[in-house]
């Protein structure tokens, strides 16, 4: 051992400084460790003291009339009736379609009962961005639509997009080239501004969020909404 | 030495003590007075927009709960027909039901039952009727914040030429992302929206930090009004769990500037 160390192995000269080190930091400890207290405090607990405060408060009504022997029930009941009649006719005794475009399924509902429902493909929510500066986002609107148009052996029209997302040429509007026969399936609902519900030749993508907009489904399933649907049947889209 | 050392460390252990409890103690006083001031604020809003609608609000002395069941059955149909009429889709939210459901013009899209409620007991503190009348239309969505986009966009730039064009990979659909998010209603309505039983450790962690974040920018927020000599602002609000799919499927398809209907009794 050397001379200059103390009974504990450390220096004599330098144990008052680590002790005021250590005292130095005790007193941050503290410090912080009461912060920290206050900080949880703060977010978690102070909001529930003050509604337990506050919880018991007396409630004092404020009405422009308080009818106590006249308050009509009777007519009270049969406004309620009458507004829930009103709330439930919304909903379409006529065959409808519910898409949800988040997890890619649909639900066909006839006579307001559940009669099928499915995988289907909606909007990838891709921003294509062209090199001449257009741009266009492939997603399936949300709301309510109507069946426009329904046709059998649809043939498609490649749009612009189409040809630049594959680095093609743009054709002219009438080239025949544009026309594509097969690939939407047996059958197209329209439900207006160019989206339709059509079948596709990639199923294995069925489920999943691919398409350009349109609605994608599998031959069975688009056979079922196509004789399902008539035309001004909604499409509920979330 | 020991004797001397202790003394700072008492008035340190001390001072802390007491700074802490008075900082808390004040924060939580005037935590109460935001409660009170809170409870006018909302029946100051819903009496201003009662009389813009010219609506007058019906009401006996010592209602029984059947016709408390009525009234507030009124005002909820009346908020759903309401917001029906208007082209968006909508929120509805039955407390009693434990329900959360997407509407299209009336319509049920999606309906989802919610593991657990927590709502504020400012809501008890509203006069009754004002509040059955102030349900009785949505309430509008003022502000949004989540865990994942609104919009899952992905920007894909096009090819000059086919030896540059690359087939579209498959789509990830594994939701590994945790799903929170908060709704602000006018007036100052909370709606926080927590994923049950997160799948992955990650998603516990991640849904405590989002939380942890949301109650610090409360408090800075007090703080700061406190140091303006303000005080601090009280939110009413409804704390939701639901399952992960669910709460997914109604943070993206509700608008931003999207409406609630809420039946709270």
């Amino acid at each position: 051992m050397n001379s200059t160390e103390g009974k504990n192995g450390f220096d004599p000269e330098i144990n008052p400084k680590l002790k005021r080190l250590g005292f130095g930091m005790l007193l941050i400890n503290i410090i912080l460790s009461g912060f920290i207290i206050l900080y949880f405090y703060l977010t978690y607990l102070s909001q529930p003291m003050a509604e337990l405060v506050v919880k018991n408060r007396k409630l004092t009504f404020v009405a422009d009339s308080v009818q106590d022997d006249k308050f009509d029930l009777k007519k009270l009941q049969k406004e309620v009736a009458a507004l829930r009649q009103q709330f439930q006719n919304l909903t379409p005794a006529q065959p409808y379609i519910v898409v949800n475009t988040t997890y890619n399924r649909f639900r066909l509902y006839k006579n307001r009962k559940l009669i099928r429902e499915g995988f289907c493909s909606t909007g990838s929510y891709t921003l294509l961005k062209s090199h001449d500066k257009r741009q266009w986002i492939f997603h399936t609107p949300k709301g309510m639509y109507k069946v426009l148009g329904k046709v059998t052996n649809p043939v498609w029209r490649r749009p612009d997009w189409s040809y630049v997302e594959e680095g093609l040429p743009i054709p002219s509007a009438n080239d025949p080239s544009r026309w594509e026969a097969g690939v939407l399936g047996d059958y197209a609902l329209s439900i207006g501004d160019g989206y339709l519900i059509h079948g596709t030749i990639y199923k294995r993508f069925l489920g999943m969020p691919v398409t350009h907009g349109c609605i994608r489904m599998n031959d069975e399933d688009l056979e079922a909404v196509y004789k399902t649907l008539d035309l001004g049947s909604k499409v509920y889209i979330y | 030495m020991i004797f001397f050392m202790r003394k700072p460390i008492k008035i340190t252990l001390y001072t802390t003590a007491t700074l802490v409890v008075t900082l808390a103690v004040a924060y939580t006083i005037l935590k109460v007075i935001a409660f009170q001031k809170a409870i006018n604020t909302v029946e100051q809003y819903i009496a201003k927009d009662l009389s813009k609608r010219k609506r007058t609000v019906e009401w006996v002395s010592e209602p029984d709960s059947s016709l408390k069941n009525l009234l507030t059955d009124k005002a909820y149909y009346q908020a759903l027909i309401t917001a029906s009429k208007t082209d968006s889709i909508f929120l509805a939210i039955n407390i009693p039901d434990s329900t959360v459901s997407l509407l299209i013009k009336g319509v049920v899209a999606h309906k989802a039952k919610a593991e657990h409620i927590k709502v504020s007991p400012l809501f008890s503190a509203i006069n009754p009727p004002l509040l059955i009348q102030g349900l009785s239309v949505p309430l509008s969505i003022t502000k949004h914040t989540s865990t994942i986009p609104k919009v899952p966009l992905m920007v894909k730039i096009a090819p000059r030429d086919t030896s540059e064009y690359t087939p579209d990979v498959i789509p990830d659909t594994t939701d590994l992302d945790p799903v929170n998010f908060i709704i602000e209603l006018k007036p100052n309505i909370l709606l926080y929206f927590y994923e049950s039983n997160p799948s992955q450790s990650s998603d516990g962690f991640n849904q405590f930090k989002f939380d942890l974040r949301e109650r610090t920018w409360t408090v800075a927020q007090d703080v700061k009004r406190i140091l303006k000599l303000k005080a601090p602002v009280y939110k009413p609000y409804i704390r939701f769990k639901l399952g992960k799919k669910d709460a997914k499927v109604i943070y993206r398809a509700i608008p931003n500037q999207g409406q609630v209907v809420l039946r709270l009794e």
